[in-house]
């Protein structure tokens, strides 16, 4: 450039700007399309060139098949990283006072330690504990240091003692009835949690903060459309529709997590859409119109960041919802057999939970330390996710 | 004058529509803004004054455009928009309120609006650079650095610096926060700064500061202002005219000197009154208004300011002293709300008498109500005494409807049956009081006489 262009306001030539205004993207914007195009190509590229046996990565000599849901699985995970973990890393200033806030509730750190153990497990976990396999000859094997009756027993495959059978390393928490291990099948059970957690919540939050935030600010007859549909859908028997379509199509997991994140967001719209409406009550918000800024501005950059600690909170309490009604249904035989989660180990072993309660106890713990970290982290988040109480406290 | 305003509005008025019932039909409507006219023009600054509740702040909202006008015109002659003709239908091509979209756009970076109140004008999840650096961003400065750059200028020049760009407003004072305030409303360069209330929510000491950085930028931007306050000092140290509004009506317009020295409207004088003066020798004899603001779903009829006004004009043929007569007119208010209790007068009236024997008198509770609305125990006139006399029997009766149609015929005052038109008092001075209509002048003058 020749001349350096004037930087004062006054100086502007908004006839030239205006007119040379292109579309621009925020980093976080492009880089979830620079990893979110090739994500969609490879699965364009898995549905379409590749016939349904063939792994995905055959072409690369690897023998690694993604399963359909992985491809929106791993798209929620990039949103997670660009539009959650990459802006706290943005905003260093604002991290460290929402970490500082956080950290005074010390069971919620724990408990954050033990959701990110989970994800990293669950993310990284298949690739090295093979998934549990059916071994008849292996069944009911004890866990390690504790022993079982040989009556009960398979082929032991540790030491025999005085009739009883004790566990060995290969099944560090011992085996169900039909051989498979109850650490592999923790391990992924693991990665099933995360991907109801990650899918579910995605769509219900994508739903619930839609609907809450436009309804709040769009008001009038939108505001009444948008929330007599949510009042229709919560009134809704959705477990009657779930066996419906079971009974129909057949259950999946990919049908289970659709239906949660689906039908569950009713709550999360109004209790977003309460808070939404002081936010547009601001004089913030007024500014930004008198700016001539569209409504889709208005409600992506201040309405729903405005109403983020309603939106995070309400969340960490869905999830625990979520992973408790797959556990649900799995046991009561409605879940997807072929998977293995949580709720398919303890369904497999509640017949013998007489000699063999680790079969459920290990996932059943797994279960409930789970749902109370979130819980604990989601009370955490709502008191450090609070600047304006902060700042009304500072007045 | 042959300068053409900068922006002049015409009989601008929004009505809130009031619904009920199952279909939502309109039943009414509150008239927030009922027929303002004002012009601005290249850069001056006129107040808009008024108590709350009178409709300034919905007059601004509507002439920015933030909320869509119910009727009437608002001609902006700024952003290379001068000397345009009127379309042939009456239309005019500037009228804000029928701009598309695009003229919309384009109308936003020319006049800017600051808000009140600094706690709640910036976005808590933004730092303050990054909100006013959106004004430039959502007109299509893509440049980060310009952006940038462009604000941390002017930042110094409102008198924070730089580095506060990257500051959340929590860790600002309400003074400082006003001035990041004008900061985002200055950065698009506009024409027209409307400020809502700017330094109400200020202390006094930095109201003064946010008063004259105002004054500055105007002068060294040629910025024309419309400064919206209920606080006749402040805007008698910035304005250069005023416009003095009284639910949802302008009733007095004028250069603010003018309108100071030699207010015409009774609202007006009763405003100017309420200024504290900084002599404590000199005794403030404030007019004190009584009554609220009437609800402006339902206006009064007339002059809109005749219930609470202490110069309300008395009928031809009655002369009483006005301050007896603003009693009638107030006592013939209640009575027709069906304010006024009459048991509890009795009770009141007992108690005064120490409670002596098993009852009061009638004519001890209409003494009651004598006292209360500042009434004489005999009136000079001898015929609106015998009226007024009357009407306090049946009120103490339990006959009130009675009462206040006595009261209503007898004590209407002209106020209330005439809409003032504008008055010119010479220079763009005007007001709307039924006082200044000639007849009426020259019966008040005869009165004066006697």
């Amino acid at each position: 450039m020749a001349t350096q262009r004037p930087d004062r306001f006054d100086q502007v030539d908004w006839d030239e700007v205006t007119e040379s205004s292109g579309f621009s993207l925020t980093v976080n914007a492009k880089g979830l399309l620079a990893t979110t195009i090739p994500l969609v190509g490879l699965a364009v590229y898995d549905w379409q060139v590749l016939d349904k046996r063939t792994p995905t990565f055959d072409a690369l000599g690897w023998d690694f098949d993604v399963p359909g849901l992985d491809y929106l699985f791993a798209f929620t995970i990039l949103l997670f990283v660009f539009y959650v973990a990459l802006p706290l890393y943005q905003n260093p200033r604002m991290t460290r006072y929402y970490w500082k806030e956080f950290k005074r509730n010390r069971p919620a750190v724990v408990s954050l330690g033990w959701i990110a153990f989970v994800f990293v497990v669950g993310l990284i976990g298949p690739l090295f504990v093979a998934a549990p396999e059916q071994s008849v000859l292996h069944s009911y094997q004890p866990p390690m240091y504790l022993s079982v009756d040989t009556a009960n027993a398979g082929t032991c495959l540790g030491e025999t003692a005085n009739g009883r059978c004790f566990g060995t390393w290969q099944y560090p928490l011992g085996t169900t009835r039909a051989g498979k291990g109850v650490f592999a099948g923790i391990v992924h059970g693991m990665t099933i949690s995360m991907k109801i957690g990650f899918i579910a919540t995605f769509i219900a939050v994508l739903f619930g903060t839609t609907f809450g935030t436009v309804s709040a600010y769009a008001g009038g007859w939108v505001d009444e459309i948008l929330m007599r549909y949510v009042d229709i859908q919560a009134s809704f028997p959705t477990l009657v529709f779930y066996l419906l379509i079971i009974y129909t199509f057949g259950g999946g997991l990919w049908l289970l997590i659709l239906l949660l994140g689906i039908f569950s967001w009713e709550g999360m719209a109004r209790y977003v859409r309460s808070k939404a409406l002081s936010v547009t009550e601001e004089e913030y918000i007024k500014a930004v119109k008198v700016s001539g800024a569209s409504s889709f501005r208005v409600v992506r950059r201040h309405m729903v960041p405005n109403t983020a600690s309603s939106i995070i909170t309400d969340t960490t309490l869905l999830i625990p919802g979520f992973l408790l009604a797959e556990a649900q249904l799995s046991f009561l035989g409605l879940g997807d057999p072929t998977v293995a989660s949580w709720g398919q180990l303890i369904a497999a072993g509640r017949d013998a939970l007489a000699f063999a309660p680790w079969i459920v106890l290990a996932p059943g713990l797994m279960l409930f330390l789970t749902i109370l970290a979130f819980n604990f982290v989601g009370d955490a988040l709502l008191d450090a996710l609070n600047p304006e109480a902060a700042a009304e406290a500072e007045r | 004058m042959t300068e053409q305003p900068l922006l002049s509005v015409r009989t601008l008025k929004k009505h809130y529509p009031i619904r009920q019932g199952i279909l939502s039909r309109q039943v009414g409507a509150a008239k927030a803004v009922d027929g303002i006219s004002f012009d601005i023009y290249r850069g001056e600054t006129v107040g808009l004054v008024g108590e709350s509740g009178c409709g300034k702040s919905t007059a601004a909202t509507s002439i920015v455009r933030l909320e869509d006008p119910t009727d009437g015109e608002v001609v902006f002659n700024g952003g290379g928009r001068e000397d345009k003709e009127r379309n042939s239908d009456g239309t005019h091509p500037n009228d804000v309120t029928k701009f598309d979209k695009q003229e919309l756009k384009a109308f936003r970076r020319d006049v800017q609006m600051v808000f009140q109140d600094p706690s709640s004008s910036f976005d808590p999840r933004m730092s303050v650079g990054s909100s006013v650096a959106e004004m430039l961003l959502v007109h299509g400065m893509t440049d980060k650095h310009r952006r940038r750059a462009i604000v941390e200028d002017l930042l110094e020049r409102v008198g924070l610096s730089a580095e506060d760009y990257d500051r959340y407003p929590h860790e600002f004072s309400g003074g400082q926060k006003q001035r990041i305030a004008l900061a985002r409303a200055l950065v698009l360069n506009p024409e027209l700064l409307v400020a809502d209330e700017p330094v109400s929510a200020l202390d006094v000491s930095v109201q003064a500061e946010i008063l004259s950085l105002i004054s500055d930028l105007q002068a060294e931007f040629g910025l024309s202002l419309l400064l919206i306050s209920h606080d006749m000092s402040v805007i008698r140290k910035v304005c250069d005219r005023v416009a003095v509004m009284y639910l949802g009506e302008i009733v007095e317009i004028g250069d603010t000197e003018a309108v100071f020295t030699n207010p015409q409207h009774p609202y007006t004088e009763a405003l100017l009154s309420s200024i504290p003066t900084p002599d404590p020798r000199t005794r403030a004899e404030g007019i004190e208004l009584t009554g609220t603001v009437p609800d402006p779903v339902n206006p009064p009829s007339g002059c809109r300011f005749h219930t609470r006004c202490h110069r309300v004009v008395q009928p031809e043929g009655l002369d009483v002293e006005q301050s007896v007569w603003r009693g009638l007119i107030d006592l013939r208010y209640r009575v027709k709300g069906g304010q006024i209790d009459v048991e509890t007068l009795r009770e009141n009236a007992l108690a005064a008498e120490s409670g002596d024997g098993d009852g009061v008198s009638d004519e001890a509770v209409t003494a009651e109500i004598r006292t209360e609305f500042d009434l004489p125990d005999r009136l000079s006139d001898p015929e609106a005494d015998r009226a007024l006399s009357e009407a306090l029997d049946k009120l103490v009766d339990g006959d009130i409807e009675d009462a206040a149609e006595l009261l209503d015929s007898t004590f209407s005052t002209p106020c209330e049956e005439t809409t003032p038109d504008y008055t010119d008092h010479g220079d763009g001075h005007q007001s709307a009081c039924i006082r200044h209509s000639d007849e009426i002048a020259s019966a008040e003058l005869a009165a004066d006489d006697d």
